[in-house]
């Protein structure tokens, strides 16, 4: 009796282990976003494909957004994780820097280097200081200036160019067209809309002194663009005081519903439009954000890349992965499914990326796309919901004054100094 | 007969082993953490990581680290208050009306006062959060609708988010007050009241007189354990705003969670989460001597 109750728990201790560890030939792989049935059938094509041709098995998590920054720092605490990752390109640089990702430059090489893929995803496949390809340029995730163009040639307008033309064609719309609020912002994912207003004012959340990464918050010309943001709704009253509240869902349900002239977003906004207004996909056009004061125009070119960690035993099969996944054919399908655009110039050309309206979306991020600094100060961490709360918030609130702006930004550069500090080099 | 002796602490083992591995270590290790330079470089060979004394305490203790740990600190504290007395007179009332009042359907009633309770809870504070929206949520609609206010309210960012998450909160909370008290209330002889009746009580001397003293031990008991647990309360905050909400609802468990996962200062989060519970610890020490000394007078 004694031996079989040993025997027992000795078996289930095994099977537990048996049935936790992958097989030889299987990998892991993790994506992000919303597990919509097409993404799925998508991916389960691939996975079906991958499997007949090489016979190796692809286990698949699709993790939402909202868990993002909890699974990479799961993934960098314990060094499990899986084998490839999707990652955003805002993060590619910190986990580098913990030390995570494996260098993929022959990877990057062989897929067919710089020419092939999408200009504005290049920075952050390199960290700065570091040498070498850390991450596979996947899709991009261009927000350019989506604009009701059929209002704006009623009133003899074009796509405002400068700061002062997008403050100007609001007034217009506000008196002409009763449109209270033309203007967006979405306070509680303010992140984009900060980097592509800097690089419109000219300046950089970071700077490079004395051998380290500073934050660069308190600036002349990052002030400067986080006062245009909030002039928005505190001077210029182009955009709702609510705007606090908002994220990009309520923006896009108020520019299905013709309350907004003007947002930023991505490709994502045909599929909404084509479901919940489709009258009004032919009367929006897309654009570069206006330039600011530097001269410069801008639309933040986000996205996704392949990473490989780099405890992973199963290299060679990561590879192989990539190396599907990277097919001109496979980006576009899966750009497609998401929403986006291809990484991959050549996956331009299929899937209906080259014809409008994707083409324009594709050739404005191309000629104007930018992307934050590839560094630990990247990310703007939680300066700007600090931003947020504490500027449009305050306004809400009605004891909004202009020298709240110095005092936040102060305190989001000594937040934003401590996470950049934590890399070292 | 030995073996007898030692069998009771034999069968309590499995427990003393599963505490020190849930409870007690992990709480050591979040001490230890306070001590050492822990960051995102650090963590994964967190055991070699750099020992720092009390450097990490000096951070929190100056600066924003702590104009923002106190900031949270005393929203949190009037939070806890406020919920409390929210919580009890709502518990206090519905008990009453159940117990006191005889009509058809009171049990239907007492099945109604559990609702909060038994629906799940990130469903419960999602739903207030699209009550709470500044568009189409349906407190604005309401107040405009009956003429309280003008123009639609913001509540889910500025001052207005502590109101917010305190009213989320204490809607699920309230009925775990409703039954403790009304149990309470049940175990108070009938007799009581009619003897107070019969000397012409009102309702209210009735409360005062009988009902307060009578379920205070109880009433005493449940503001101790709720203090603790509304104090650590994530859960309201986290559903209705994430990570970053406004100053006035970024309640210390959020904020402590916010700053070591977040952004990652482990360390500095080990510190406030030490803080935080030398705190707590030391208001219930505070509070048990309070109660011990009533009870010595009362002796």
């Amino acid at each position: 009796m004694r031996k079989t109750t040993i025997i027992l728990v000795l078996s289930i201790f095994i099977l537990t282990f048996s049935i936790n560890a992958l097989a030889a030939d299987e990998i892991s792989f993790w994506t992000f976003g919303s597990e919509t049935p097409e993404l799925k059938s998508v991916m389960d094509q691939f996975r079906q494909e991958f499997k007949e041709e090489t016979g190796i098995t692809v286990d698949w998590r699709m993790i939402g957004w909202g868990d993002y920054h909890s699974n990479n720092l799961m993934v960098i605490s314990s060094h499990e994780g899986p084998d490839v990752t999707q990652i955003g390109t805002t993060t590619v640089a910190q986990q580098a820097y913990a030390g995570v990702f494996d260098n993929v430059t022959t990877l990057f090489n062989e897929l067919g280097g710089e020419e092939v893929f999408f200009d504005a995803l290049l920075t952050t496949t390199t960290p700065d200081g570091m040498e070498g390809r850390y991450a596979i340029p996947w899709f991009a995730d261009p927000r350019a200036l989506i604009y009701r163009k059929d209002l704006l040639e009623k009133h003899g307008m074009g796509i405002p160019e400068t700061w002062e033309e997008l403050v100007e064609v609001s007034k217009t719309l506000q008196e002409e067209e009763n449109m209270k609020y033309p203007a967006s912002l979405p306070g509680q994912e303010l992140a984009h809309t900060i980097y592509q207003t800097v690089e419109q004012a000219g300046g950089s959340i970071t700077t490079y002194e004395d051998d380290k990464f500073k934050s660069n918050l308190t600036s002349p010309k990052v002030k400067s663009a986080v006062k245009f943001i909030t002039d928005h709704v505190t001077e210029y009253e182009i955009a709702a005081p609510a705007s606090a509240e908002y994220d990009k869902a309520t923006l896009r349900a108020k520019l299905a519903n013709g309350e907004l002239a003007f947002m930023y977003d991505s490709p994502q906004i045909y599929q909404y439009l084509e479901q919940n207004a489709p009258d009004l996909v032919d009367k929006i056009a897309v654009g570069p954000a206006p330039a600011g004061p530097a001269g410069k125009h801008s639309v933040f070119c986000g996205g996704s890349q392949l990473a490989i960690y780099n405890f992973t035993d199963k290299r060679e099969e990561a590879v192989q992965w990539i190396k599907y996944l990277l097919r001109p054919e496979n980006v576009a399908l899966w750009a497609k499914a998401y929403g986006n655009v291809p990484g991959l110039i050549s996956a331009t050309k299929m899937q209906g990326f080259d014809e409008k309206p994707l083409a324009d979306f594709i050739a404005v991020a191309r000629d104007h796309g930018i992307h934050p600094p590839s560094n630990p100060g990247g990310t703007l961490a939680k300066v700007e919901d600090l931003i947020n709360n504490q500027l449009l918030g305050s306004y809400l609130e009605g004891n909004y004054k202009e020298a709240m702006i110095d005092k936040t930004l102060k305190e989001g550069q000594n937040m934003h100094q401590k996470v950049i500090d934590q890399f070292e080099f | 007969m030995r073996k007898e002796k030692f069998l009771p602490y034999f069968m309590i083992i499995p427990t003393i082993i599963f505490m020190l591995i849930v409870h007690f270590f992990p709480m050591a290790l979040g001490i230890l953490s306070s001590f050492f330079k822990l960051n995102v470089m650090t963590i994964y060979n967190w055991v070699s990581a750099p020992f720092v004394g009390l450097t990490n305490y000096i951070s929190v203790f100056t600066g924003e680290y702590f104009t923002n740990f106190i900031s949270s600190f005393l929203y949190t504290t009037g939070f806890v208050l406020l919920a409390q007395i929210a919580c009890y007179i709502l518990g206090m009332g519905a008990a009453l009306l159940v117990n006191e009042v005889n009509y058809p359907g009171r049990s239907i009633v007492r099945g109604i006062f559990l609702f909060p309770f038994i629906l799940p809870i990130v469903v419960g504070i999602t739903n207030w959060r699209y009550m709470f929206s500044f568009e189409g949520g349906m407190v604005n609609n309401l107040l405009l609708n009956i003429g309280i206010i003008n123009e639609p309210i913001v509540w889910l960012v500025g001052s207005n988010a502590f109101f917010t998450i305190l009213i989320t909160f204490v809607w699920l909370s309230w009925p775990f007050w409703f039954i403790v008290l009304l149990a309470s209330l049940q175990t108070i002889p009938k007799t009581y009241f009619e003897a107070a009746s019969l000397d012409g009580a009102t309702p209210l001397q009735k409360f005062r007189h009988i009902i307060v003293p009578l379920t205070s031990p109880v009433t005493k008991i449940i503001w101790l354990l709720t203090f603790m647990w509304y104090f650590r309360e994530f859960n309201v905050p986290y559903v209705m705003m994430g990570l970053s909400p406004s100053k006035s609802a970024n309640l210390l468990a959020l904020h402590i969670y916010s700053e070591a996962f977040r952004l990652w200062n482990f360390s500095e989060g080990a510190v406030m989460a030490v803080i935080m519970s030398i705190l707590l610890i030391g208001t219930l020490y505070l509070q048990q001597r309070v109660r011990k000394k009533e009870e010595d007078l009362l002796e």
